[in-house]
């Protein structure tokens, strides 16, 4: 077991959230504006300690350069613009971690924000790397539902997995949500509910899909020795990983086609964090469709090979069960800010201020982001873990 | 977009796309091969990914396969295709090498018997504005002759287990 060099060098202090909406009514700079100044506050800091800023995006938000100006930032020490969704969240507060780390900054901001149902829509951005567009428009293809329905089909037919075990994500993850007022969907869900939702493409129905959410996240890291004097129990960025293979991103050559990062990453994950599966108290699995959480259960060891259906249906992902998951809903039940409102959902459960849906003396939390069979996954603890 | 809404995109490929759709329009699958270790390349790539020559040139291929995996499309983002939902795409594992595949939909196809596993062959289908594009259709001939190895988990048999589209 090597620990990385950062691990539990950083801690994440303050957290803030915008509204989550299918509407904002304001740019996607004022929602950034918007979340930043809030987790500093609740940091106990003030903008003007804040040296160092982060995000990313998919051609869809602000850039950080753009935000420090409407922050009124004086000199910053670090900035960065990442390219991505699912393959850089959680991640990139391991960036952060080691900026901090190596004294490149003190006071680092990482936010992602965006209109994502009003603004540039998610779900139908053409699909593919470079080449791959030139064969999918004309046969009807666009968007990644589409493309991911395409791995899904596979996954099922493969692993054994039915529409009932995708259904069971669906509805524990809505139970979460009814207990949380952030939540965008809070009616409950049944399994019935699920199968007469619209289907998408096969075998991905309307509630198999994550939503669009127009909204903002943000959270402010600085050197763990520092982040013990502040208001909040500080979290420590205890190891982050990010990487994947072909799989499912290059369905035109890949072996492996419903292959997710999950199967590419759970390695050096285990390695770097020196922990197990049973170490960790909560999941936010990155949830852009139901199959994804089932193939990210058996990836990362939660639960055996061919059995993630009947994990989920035996209530496991309940706040009582093995593994609770997705506490807050989700990006299928609470919003989609491209995966960073998981994060801050694990940073509220790490503080034990998640309320009604608390999870029992959190101390470990999992958080991971899919973009196909490339992604991230940081563990996150608090100080006396 | 020179084709108005109502109308299907039509193929409109880069260069090193453009053999695979040229062909296809002559109604010919034909595949960019590795001139020097003969290694098929799809989807059209500037180098070998087994050897890293560039010297890679369009050939015809059987159009024979089966299907890799495949959706149908109920909610549609492409313009022309509205009137068509539900529609199956899928990708073809084609016979002459493992881990082989094309993208296309699927013509003449009963929904019900959509399954991974199918043995399918090259039809053409006319495209307005353009010519012909490749669709498949299941095999008139039942199970594809399988020139490659059998390492790819799809291709085990007749027997395989049908999946009804829901």
């Amino acid at each position: 077991m090597s620990p990385q060099p950062f691990a539990d060098q950083a801690a994440v202090v303050g957290v803030g959230w915008t509204p989550f909406s299918r509407d904002s009514g304001v740019t996607v700079g004022q929602l950034a504006d918007q979340c930043v100044r809030e987790a500093v506050a609740d940091a106990g800091l003030r903008i003007d300690q804040v040296d160092g800023l982060m995000s990313y995006a998919m051609g869809d938000s602000v850039p950080v350069l753009g935000l420090a100006r409407s922050l009124g930032l004086g000199r910053l020490r670090w900035h960065q613009d990442f390219w991505g969704g699912g393959t850089q969240t959680a991640s990139i507060l391991g960036d952060a971690a080691m900026v901090i780390a190596e004294g490149l900054a003190d006071v680092v901001v990482v936010f992602r924000a965006l209109n994502g149902r009003t603004g540039k829509r998610m779900g139908q951005t053409a699909v593919g790397h470079a080449e791959d567009a030139h064969f999918y428009g004309q046969y009807g293809l666009a968007g990644p539902v589409q493309l991911y329905a395409l791995a899904a089909q596979r996954y099922l037919h493969d692993h054994g997995v039915t529409e009932e075990d995708l259904a069971a994500v669906a509805v524990e993850l809505r139970a979460h949500a009814v207990a949380n007022p952030r939540a965008l969907l809070r009616t409950p869900l049944t399994v019935e509910d699920h199968h007469a939702s619209p289907m998408v493409a096969t075998p991905l129905r309307r509630f198999d899909c994550c939503q669009e959410t127009d909204g903002g996240c943000a959270v402010v890291l600085t050197r763990a020795d520092r982040a013990r004097s502040l208001p909040h129990p500080p979290v420590l960025v205890r190891a982050a990983v990010r990487g994947g293979g072909p799989g499912c991103s290059a369905l035109d050559r890949s072996v492996d086609i419903d292959g997710i990062f999950s199967r590419y990453i759970a390695d050096d994950l285990w390695r770097s964090s020196g922990m197990r599966p049973g170490d960790v108290d909560l999941a936010l699995f990155y949830d852009a469709y139901t199959w994804v959480v089932l193939a990210q259960l058996e990836d990362l060891g939660f639960c055996p090979h061919g059995e993630a259906g009947d994990f989920v249906r035996d209530g496991n992902l309940r706040l009582d069960g093995a593994i609770p998951t997705n506490t807050n809903g989700g990006l299928l039940s609470e919003a989609y800010v491209h995966g960073f409102n998981n994060v801050a959902e694990a940073i509220v459960q790490l503080r034990h201020q998640a309320g009604d849906r608390q999870v029992a003396d959190a101390s470990v939390a999992l958080c991971t982001g899919f973009g196909g069979s490339f992604g991230t996954a940081a563990i996150l603890a608090r100080d006396d873990a | 977009m020179t084709s108005p809404a109502s109308q299907k995109p039509i193929p409109q490929p880069s260069d090193l796309a453009a053999p695979y759709w040229e062909a296809a329009r002559q109604g010919r699958l034909k595949i960019q091969r590795c001139r020097d270790c003969r290694f098929w390349v799809h989807f059209p790539d500037v180098r070998c990914p087994r050897c890293g020559s560039e010297h890679l040139a369009f050939e015809a291929v059987s159009g024979q396969g089966r299907i890799s995996t495949f959706t149908f499309v109920h909610r549609t983002f492409v313009a022309g295709f509205e009137g068509d939902v539900p529609y199956p795409v899928a990708w073809i594992d084609l016979v002459e090498q493992p881990g082989l595949r094309v993208f296309a939909d699927l013509a003449d196809t009963p929904a019900e018997t959509v399954a991974i596993g199918l043995p399918v062959e090259v039809v053409f289908s006319e495209r307005a504005g353009w010519g012909t594009i490749p669709s498949f259709r299941p095999a008139a001939s039942g199970v594809a002759t399988d020139h490659s190895s059998n390492d790819e988990p799809s291709n085990d048999g007749p027997s395989k287990d049908r999946e009804v589209p829901s």
